[in-house]
């Protein structure tokens, strides 16, 4: 009799862990489609414990654990190459719109404005009293000058957004490490402990996120929680999260972004959407500015020397062309004079109104070699500028369609051990229905023979 | 390896959505025709397609030049030749009256002819292309030769004002500049030039002067010898002219079929592109709908 009871408590077991297993089947079906969510697997054990005199047979099964399965060397990777994807993504956002600023291709840019004031000197060698021609070159100037304007306007635009952009991530990402030394310290209290997988998925999946923002590492402490670095820099320790700034620091001319601890040291950014953000607002976008300014100021100086040396219609002579003061590409601008008075245009070189010595002089200063240390005109300056732009836009395109190749496919390995099969699911589901359905005919029979035994009496 | 379901949907995301991104590609190069059309499409061609264009534009302008041109040195050429004529009138005029037969009453007929041609002379002294005069170099604005006269309206003298010599060019090519304005102030000016002698013989006419008379011819023909040179030199211009017209227009072909061979897409070569993308993503739509569909359930009773 004591062996049909054991071999009762053997089905009840048996009931149990099919139940339990049913409740694991469940929870990955309903989860298939969360992200981060890692899936679980029931490990059984059979109980050996009772001897008998022939040996010793299992008295049923055991729930062992609920495993969580994930390999944590494919999200090292994945952390890694993350921030690669999130640097080149940023910049490939922010270049792509400045590339379409500085396309010149279909003829509406900078160098057919540059086309067009060039020529109307020329014009007006050819015409050199007509009123009409003089107030055409004035026009082409002034579409010039705008272009120069409406450029330098964008790319101020584009660095104040990437500024918001940067405020924005930054917040982001101080959420993101408050949330994980929130999750540490779950983690620590009696509530949860080690095997709190849903807290764990929850972690990881907020690294995911932050290993986009910028470059990290993690440190696995034996109490469960993680301690996570940027380079060397702790950013969560334990139960504890740092904060992060944002400050502007002026160096040289330029304002420089920068990422600082709420102790003022400041923070290594190596890659990550944060990495491409500063080096665009820190280092591009200055660059190109500058290139404009130079290509500006020598323009506006050459033009003006030549201008002041000619005589105008009124006889008067030594007229500045462009306003001269501190000339910038946001600022640059026909002189007011000239704007007023045509006559003032200065083309002759002996007083005559036939003479169009100067404008022929003023047109041939785009085939000069005015700027990189007199080896460049300003066409070719400025095409090597947009080329320089296209081709880091190329780059960006090309290095983000890599990352993001790469992060898919160890994305796809990830899965592959993480990742819920509804295939797999439902076969575990008949697995554990046909298991329990044998062992409550297990407990049936135990009955009927338990009334047998006592109908003997 | 073991492959879940989130595997499966976003391997298929991945490829449908670079399969479109291809298919849009090759939509945007049928639509423009250009295969370079954003900076970073080809970042090694910008700099000629740049500088094509703008050999294009200039090109234009140059050709422009070179017919405002034209038209100053085919008006200085016409009244070279007018001037030419007259002096030939001139002399034929001089040879009669120098001759002994005729009379002081023949020589006041030709004296007025004469002086008809010295007004012809004035005129075509005082020739404007475009509201410009063509012989007073730099001076466009005024008038270059001024007649003064006695009561009767003869002319007495002829002042030149201002600078003959000043020089009007034209770029006709990025290092090359033609002068297209004629300087004749040698016709023009001095004792030797063509209003002295004119007024001259007239005098002489007028006052029956047989041995001025006779002088002036040999004056009237180093006159038409410098007249003659001067139209050959402006005949020399012209057909530089017209070479370089023929060398840019030339030049100008070449620019746009290089860029074109840059820049432009090979219409067939972008249609079947097209094609080829648009099946891919048909395919990939179609193997995503079969693969998404599998499921253990639909074998499940």
């Amino acid at each position: 009799m004591s062996d049909l009871l054991s071999a009762l408590q053997v089905g009840k077991r048996a009931l149990l862990a099919q139940q339990f297993g049913m409740h694991v089947t469940g929870d990955n079906i309903a989860n298939a489609n969360t992200p981060g969510f890692s899936r679980r697997r029931l490990n059984l054990e059979s109980i050996n414990l009772r001897k008998f005199p022939y040996g010793t047979i299992g008295i049923g099964v055991n729930v062992e654990s609920v495993q969580r399965l994930r390999e944590r060397s494919y999200d090292t990777q994945i952390w890694s190459e993350n921030s690669g994807l999130g640097r080149w993504q940023a910049e490939e956002k922010y270049l792509q719109q400045i590339e379409t600023v500085f396309n010149d291709l279909n003829g509406s840019g900078l160098s057919d404005s540059f086309n067009e004031f060039w020529n109307a000197w020329l014009e007006l060698s050819n015409h050199p009293q007509d009123m009409g021609v003089r107030s055409s070159l004035v026009e082409k100037t002034k579409i010039l000058t705008s272009r120069f304007h409406l450029i330098d306007k964008q790319l101020t635009d584009f660095s104040t957004s990437i500024g918001d952009d940067i405020e924005k991530k930054v917040q982001q990402l101080n959420d993101y490490l408050e949330q994980i030394a929130a999750i540490n310290r779950q983690l620590c209290s009696s509530q949860f402990d080690q095997t709190s997988h849903g807290l764990k998925d929850n972690r990881d999946k907020l690294i995911d996120e932050i290993s986009k923002l910028i470059d990290v590492s993690i440190v696995e402490n034996e109490d469960g929680t993680v301690d996570l670095y940027n380079n060397s820099l702790l950013l969560v320790s334990g139960q504890n999260a740092v904060t992060i700034n944002v400050t502007e620091e002026s160096s040289g001319e330029a304002l420089v972004t920068k990422l600082q601890f709420s102790s003022g040291s400041s923070l290594d950014v190596q890659n990550g959407e944060l990495l491409g953000l500063l080096n665009l607002r820190n280092t591009l976008i200055p660059a190109y500015k500058s290139k404009l300014n130079q290509l500006v100021a020598s323009l506006v100086k050459e033009v003006n020397n030549l201008h002041q040396s000619f005589y105008a219609l009124d006889g008067s002579t030594d007229n500045p062309f462009f306003t001269s003061d501190n000339v910038l590409a946001s600022n640059i601008q026909i002189d007011a004079s000239i704007e007023a008075d045509l006559s003032k245009i200065a083309i002759s070189s002996d007083g005559n109104p036939g003479n169009n010595e100067g404008a022929l002089a003023l047109n041939g200063l785009k085939e000069k070699k005015l700027l990189a240390n007199n080896t460049q005109t300003i066409q070719e300056f400025y095409s090597e500028l947009i080329s320089d732009i296209g081709t880091q836009s190329w780059k960006v395109t090309y290095e983000r369609e890599n990352a993001e190749t790469l992060v898919q496919s160890l994305e796809n390995q990830r899965q592959s051990i993480m990742g819920v099969s509804l295939d797999e699911e439902m076969v575990n589901m008949i697995k554990y229905q046909n298991a329990f359905v044998a062992a409550t005919r297990l407990i049936g029979t135990i009955d009927e023979m338990m009334k047998t035994v006592l109908q003997m009496i | 390896m073991r492959v879940s379901n989130r595997m499966i949907s976003e391997t298929f995301i991945n490829n449908v959505m670079k399969s479109l991104e291809r298919l849009n590609d090759s939509q945007n190069r049928v639509l423009t025709g250009r295969k370079v059309d954003q900076l970073s499409d080809s970042p090694v061609d910008i700099k000629s397609i740049q500088r094509l264009n703008a050999e294009l534009t200039d090109n234009q302008v140059y050709l422009d030049n070179i017919q405002n041109g034209i038209g100053w040195i085919n008006s200085s050429s016409a009244a070279l030749s007018q001037l030419n004529d007259l002096l030939t009138e001139a002399k034929n005029l001089t040879v009669e009256a120098a001759n002994a037969t005729r009379s002081a009453t023949d020589r006041q007929r030709i004296a007025q002819q004469l002086n008809g041609i010295l007004e012809q002379v004035l005129s075509l002294g005082n020739k404007t292309y475009l509201d410009s005069y063509i012989f007073a170099g730099t001076r466009v604005d005024e008038q270059p030769f001024v007649a003064q006269r006695d009561v009767t309206g003869k002319i007495t003298s002829v002042d030149a004002s201002g600078d003959l010599s000043g020089k009007i060019w034209r770029k006709i090519a990025k290092t090359e500049r033609i002068q297209i304005n004629a300087n004749t102030e040698e016709i023009f000016t001095g004792d030797e030039g063509v209003f002295n002698v004119l007024i001259d013989l007239r005098n002489a006419l007028h006052n029956n002067d047989v041995a001025t008379i006779q002088e002036s011819l040999s004056n009237l023909t180093t006159l038409q010898d410098k007249v003659v040179a001067k139209e050959a030199e402006q005949g020399a211009l012209m057909n530089q002219l017209e070479q370089m017209q023929n060398y840019l227009e030339n030049e100008k072909l070449q620019n746009e079929k290089t860029l074109s061979d840059i820049q432009d897409m090979d219409i067939t070569e972008a249609i079947a592109r097209f094609q080829q993308e648009q099946v891919a993503y048909q395919f990939g739509l179609a193997v995503g709908n079969q693969m998404l569909r599998l499921s253990l359930l639909n074998y499940l009773k």
